[in-house]
Parts: C-alpha cells; sequence; structure tokens
C-alpha cells in the first residue's frame, strides 16, 4: 500500500509538470514554465522517495531528498519574485 | 474599493460586459447616433485612438451584443450600435448618461477591474494548463 502512495505521489507530480509544460508552450507563460520545473524538481523528489523506501532501505537518502525538495520550491520562489520584478 | 456613487446595474453592465476602456469610448461615441454606419476611421476621429484599437474595440462589442456588423460595398468593415436586447439597450442609457455626468467614477471602476481581470487571467491560464482535452464547440469539426 505504500508503495502504491510513494508511486502515486510520482505520477501526480510528473504529470503536473508535463501538463504545466504544455501549458507554457502554448500560451507562453512563464509563469507556467516555473511551476512546471518546480513540479519536476517534487516528482524527482518523489521518486527519490520511492527508492530510497523500497529500492535502497540500507541507503538514507534524506538529505539528497530534502535538498531536491527545496531546490524545486526555490525555483519557484525565484520564478515568482522575477516575474513580479 | 467601493463605488457607491454609480447605480449597482452600471457597476455590473461595466464588470460583465465592458472589457477595456477604449471599448467603453467606443460605446459611448456610437451609441450617440444608433443610424449611423461607422468605419473604424470614423470612430478613431472621434474618440481620438488609433484605427487598430478602434477595429479590436468594435469587435469586442460586437462579440458582447451591442453592435453589429454591416455588409458594405466598399469592403471596409462597417459597423452599428444595435444592442441585443433592450435590457441591454436600457443599460447603455443608463452608462451614457452616469458617463456624462460622473465620469471619474466610472475611470475609477474601470480601472479596479482592469486590475482584478488581470490578476484573475493568471489564475485562469493556471486553471487551463491543467485541462486535459476541451470540450467540443458547436461548429467544430
Amino acid at each position: 500500500m505504500v508503495e502504491l502512495v510513494y508511486l502515486l505521489c510520482a505520477l501526480t507530480s510528473t504529470g503536473c509538470a508535463l501538463l504545466l509544460l504544455r501549458g507554457y508552450f502554448r500560451a507562453r507563460s512563464r509563469l507556467l514554465l516555473w511551476s512546471s520545473l518546480c513540479f519536476m524538481g517534487l516528482s524527482a523528489n518523489n521518486i527519490l522517495l520511492f527508492v530510497d523506501m523500497l529500492l535502497v532501505p540500507n541507503l538514507s537518502l534524506e538529505i539528497p531528498r530534502g535538498i531536491v525538495g527545496l531546490g524545486a520550491l526555490l525555483v519557484l520562489l525565484f520564478g515568482l519574485i522575477w516575474e513580479s520584478t | 474599493m467601493s463605488h457607491q456613487v454609480l447605480p449597482g446595474e452600471i457597476q455590473e453592465f461595466l464588470r460583465t460586459t465592458i472589457q477595456s476602456l477604449e471599448q467603453l469610448e467606443v460605446l459611448i461615441a456610437i451609441q450617440r447616433q444608433p443610424k449611423k454606419a461607422w468605419t473604424p476611421e470614423d470612430v478613431a476621429a472621434v474618440v481620438g485612438l488609433p484605427v487598430g484599437i478602434m477595429e479590436e474595440s468594435l469587435d469586442g462589442l460586437i462579440a458582447a451584443g451591442l453592435a453589429r456588423h454591416l455588409s458594405s460595398a466598399s469592403g471596409s468593415p462597417t459597423y452599428c450600435y444595435e444592442p441585443r436586447t433592450p435590457s441591454m439597450g436600457r443599460a447603455v442609457a443608463g452608462l451614457a448618461r452616469a458617463y456624462a455626468s460622473n465620469r471619474l467614477d466610472i475611470m475609477r471602476l474601470m480601472s479596479t477591474l482592469a486590475i482584478e481581470r488581470v490578476r484573475s487571467e493568471a489564475a485562469n491560464l493556471f486553471a487551463d494548463a491543467f485541462i486535459i482535452q476541451r470540450k467540443k464547440e458547436p461548429g467544430d469539426g
């Protein structure tokens, strides 16, 4: 059950990233590009979670996961500030 | 910001029907002479704005049900003021009276509405990105 939840989180965030990227190519709004980049990071974060918990249980990926998640949110934050100035 | 001075129906009409200040100026200009066939150049001369913007505004008024195209032998588009329903006509008449007597409040309201539209456009853009497949419009292939 846990595996399924991790997998669904990864799939959902990947889907969001792809839809936002498609939205960017259609509307050419950079806010959508920043959001898509953020969701790509969140997707990587979820994939790392899946790998960490299920594929390599002996190795802790907590720090890399945290860095990737933080990076994803910082990208969106940077984008929001950049677009508003 | 509240606009208590303007009647509620005029505020609602501006909110739902008029998209820009140029469109408002064009509407006020053409409703003064409802029988006249207007070219964008005629409207531009009255309003004092570029012809390209006039065409865009007139097309917007057609879409809003406040004007219509007239067939023209010369090939250049002509338009006339023609509200789709009597209630729209009454709303425009009320708007024209308010525009003559209370222009500042109308300008303020239009500015507020423009800011609201920009904000909601960003949200709509975001929401639209998550639409997987649009519903087919009537008339689509």
